[in-house]
């Protein structure tokens, strides 16, 4: 499945609005200056990402919190950290030292909420550009190898839209980098699609 | 209202505290489990506004977020790590309460209103359990590590044990071999002479003596060496370094050598600078020179040549005893300086060694912060190197 140049550009600029107000979200919560930044999305299937992930090393214990959402458009959204990365994370947030073994459930915790925000963010982005609404479900931390991850999700298959994209999180001087991933189930790849060309022949984000 | 609450008393049942409040932010239901949890009753809260009750969450991280939920935004959550007190919760011993907090989204389908429910787990006896899971886990890690450090210190003491056997082995060998051999030919060529001196002839006593004159000298060095090692062994060898010229010393001992070298027609040259001032014990030193030297007139053939130089290199007085004799093959290089391993060789005029000596000089060229090495091909003879540490100017 291919998008346009043009249809990559208006998804790009969704993120960037949601990345955004994540970061102010997480910056009210934390006291802390937090900047966001996703340079590139890319469109994948399934077994081109679990290659990119195991590129980036990412075939021992990773992170995950999975934001399900249904509507116009159905999938599911996550983020996935490596648990280096994860401690990083926690640590920038709470102070608290901790090392991968020491990544329990309360970490775990904190992660779901600071993942949550920037899924909430992102997606939520996704439904206001596209003017629908769309139905959440609780979000859900998993823990495993990147197999796992993929195959405790009931809406990740073979076909549908990926969309991948590498996140950077800057926490005052510490540098976090996280996996978003979003996946748009076959059946409303379609709406999906419509919505975003509609948004395009409005005049895009120059309307 | 009451029709309203009466939807949520299901929730009453749940072993989760939970609150419902409006798009205005009214609280309509209070279960049970968080009467508990905070102590304040449902009729003392409904129909209040949720941050009149608890205004520390009248802050833009707490009405952002959950406004967003109460117009149909995603789920959020506030996590205990970052939210101490979302709803204050205090245990029986006053410690607060770990509290994890879910806000979510609730179309009431007959009424067409949405609604936030705020739905809470209690995290503290986990948070507990891990703690004492961590703490256990450090404490095995902490044996573990004690238990590696013993193991280790069983393996070194099993070495020690091991080289103090190979000590003791070989003074015994040295002793049984080295030293009752020739001693008793002394006694036995001497009982002879004492029984039938009116027998010989001042020519033959003299040939009767000659031997043993050679021999004794030979019996002095060795127990020379054998009580310098047994001394270094027992920790009584004093290494006490003063500055002093290498060079000098390494005349002086050339100078003292030199008969016992040209006996064998062999001859002894330097290749030294004019001074290397060093800084070592001067007693271990003139050792190390001493058994150097003699090895080299012991594996050099008549005729042979034997030069003793030095220069300085990196911060060190390099030292080389060079010969021209038998060298010696890889083989035999590994047996030299080691305790463990057994290694004699005669030299060439049948002179017998101990092996003793090489481990002697390793020992003290080590105690002065040095290094001993060997560099031979047999038929062509050796080189041992040694270093000293330069003195401070």
């Amino acid at each position: 499945m291919s998008l346009t140049p043009e249809q990559i550009d208006v998804i790009q600029e969704m993120i960037n609005i949601g990345v955004g107000q994540a970061a102010n979200l997480l910056n009210s919560i934390s006291g802390k200056h937090v900047k966001l930044s996703v340079p590139e999305v890319k469109v994948l299937n399934l077994e081109m990402l679990a290659q990119t992930l195991i590129d980036l090393g990412f075939e021992k214990n990773l992170s995950c919190v999975t934001l399900m959402f249904s509507g116009l458009i159905k999938g599911s959204s996550k983020i996935i950290f490596s648990t280096e990365q994860a401690s990083k994370l926690v640590f920038a947030f709470t102070s608290v030292e901790t090392n991968e073994l020491d990544f329990d459930e309360i970490q775990a915790e904190t992660l779901s909420e600071v993942g949550n925000i920037v899924l909430n963010s992102l997606v939520g982005s996704f439904a206001n550009i596209l003017n629908t609404t769309l139905n959440y479900s609780i979000p859900v931390y998993v823990n495993g190898n990147i197999d796992q991850i993929l195959s405790s999700d009931i809406n990740i298959s073979e076909k549908g839209l990926i969309l991948y994209a590498r996140t950077h999180f800057q926490i005052e001087n510490l540098q976090v980098e996280g996996d978003f991933i979003l996946f748009i189930d076959l059946e409303t790849v379609p709406m999906f699609i419509q919505a975003v060309n509609k948004f395009l022949e409005k005049g895009g984000f120059f309307n | 209202m009451e029709k309203l609450t009466q939807q949520f008393n299901l929730f009453n049942a749940v072993p989760i505290g939970v609150c419902v409040i409006s798009t205005n932010f009214d609280i309509v239901f209070w279960n049970k489990q968080l009467e508990i949890w905070t102590n304040i009753k449902s009729p003392d809260v409904i129909g209040k506004k949720l941050i009149e009750v608890f205004p520390n969450l009248n802050h833009p991280k707490y009405i952002v977020p959950i406004s967003s939920v109460i117009n149909g935004g995603p789920p959020v959550v506030f996590s205990t790590q970052l939210h101490k007190s979302f709803f204050p919760s205090y245990l029986p011993d006053m410690q607060p309460r770990l509290l994890h907090t879910t806000v979510s989204n609730w179309k009431c389908a007959s009424k067409h209103e949405t609604y936030a429910i705020i739905s809470v787990e209690d995290y503290t006896y986990l948070s507990y359990r891990i703690k004492e899971h961590k703490r256990m886990r450090d404490e095995a890690l902490k044996e573990l590590e004690m238990r590696k450090k013993a193991e280790a210190e069983l393996r070194e003491s099993e070495q020690k044990l091991r080289e103090l056997n190979a000590t003791k082995d070989k003074f015994f060998s040295i002793i049984a071999h080295d030293l009752k051999n020739p001693i008793g030919a002394f006694k036995n060529v001497l009982e002879l002479l004492y029984q039938n001196f009116n027998d010989f002839s001042k020519e033959e006593i003299l040939e009767f003596i000659e031997p043993l004159r050679e021999s004794s000298a030979q019996l002095f060095a060795l127990l020379e060496n054998l009580l310098f090692w047994a001394r270094s062994q027992t920790g009584r060898i004093q290494i006490e370094p003063i500055e002093f010229d290498l060079c000098d010393l390494i005349r002086q001992n050339i100078s003292l050598l030199k008969l016992q070298a040209e006996n064998k027609q062999i001859t002894i040259e330097s290749d030294l600078p004019e001074r290397i001032l060093v800084n070592a014990d001067i007693n271990t030193i003139t050792t190390v020179l001493r058994n150097l030297i003699s090895n080299a007139i012991k594996f050099t053939r008549s005729g042979g040549k034997i030069v003793v130089s030095a220069k300085v290199v990196d911060g060190y007085a390099e030292v080389c005893v060079e010969d021209n004799g038998i060298g010696m093959s890889k083989e035999t290089m590994e047996k030299l300086f080691r305790i463990d391993v057994h290694h004699t060789s005669l030299g060439t005029a049948n002179e017998k060694g101990t092996g003793l000596g090489l481990i002697v000089c390793k020992e003290f060229v080590e105690a002065n912060k040095g290094k001993i090495w060997v560099e031979s091909e047999e038929g062509k003879g050796s080189k041992f190197y040694f270093t000293v540490p330069l003195a401070e100017i």
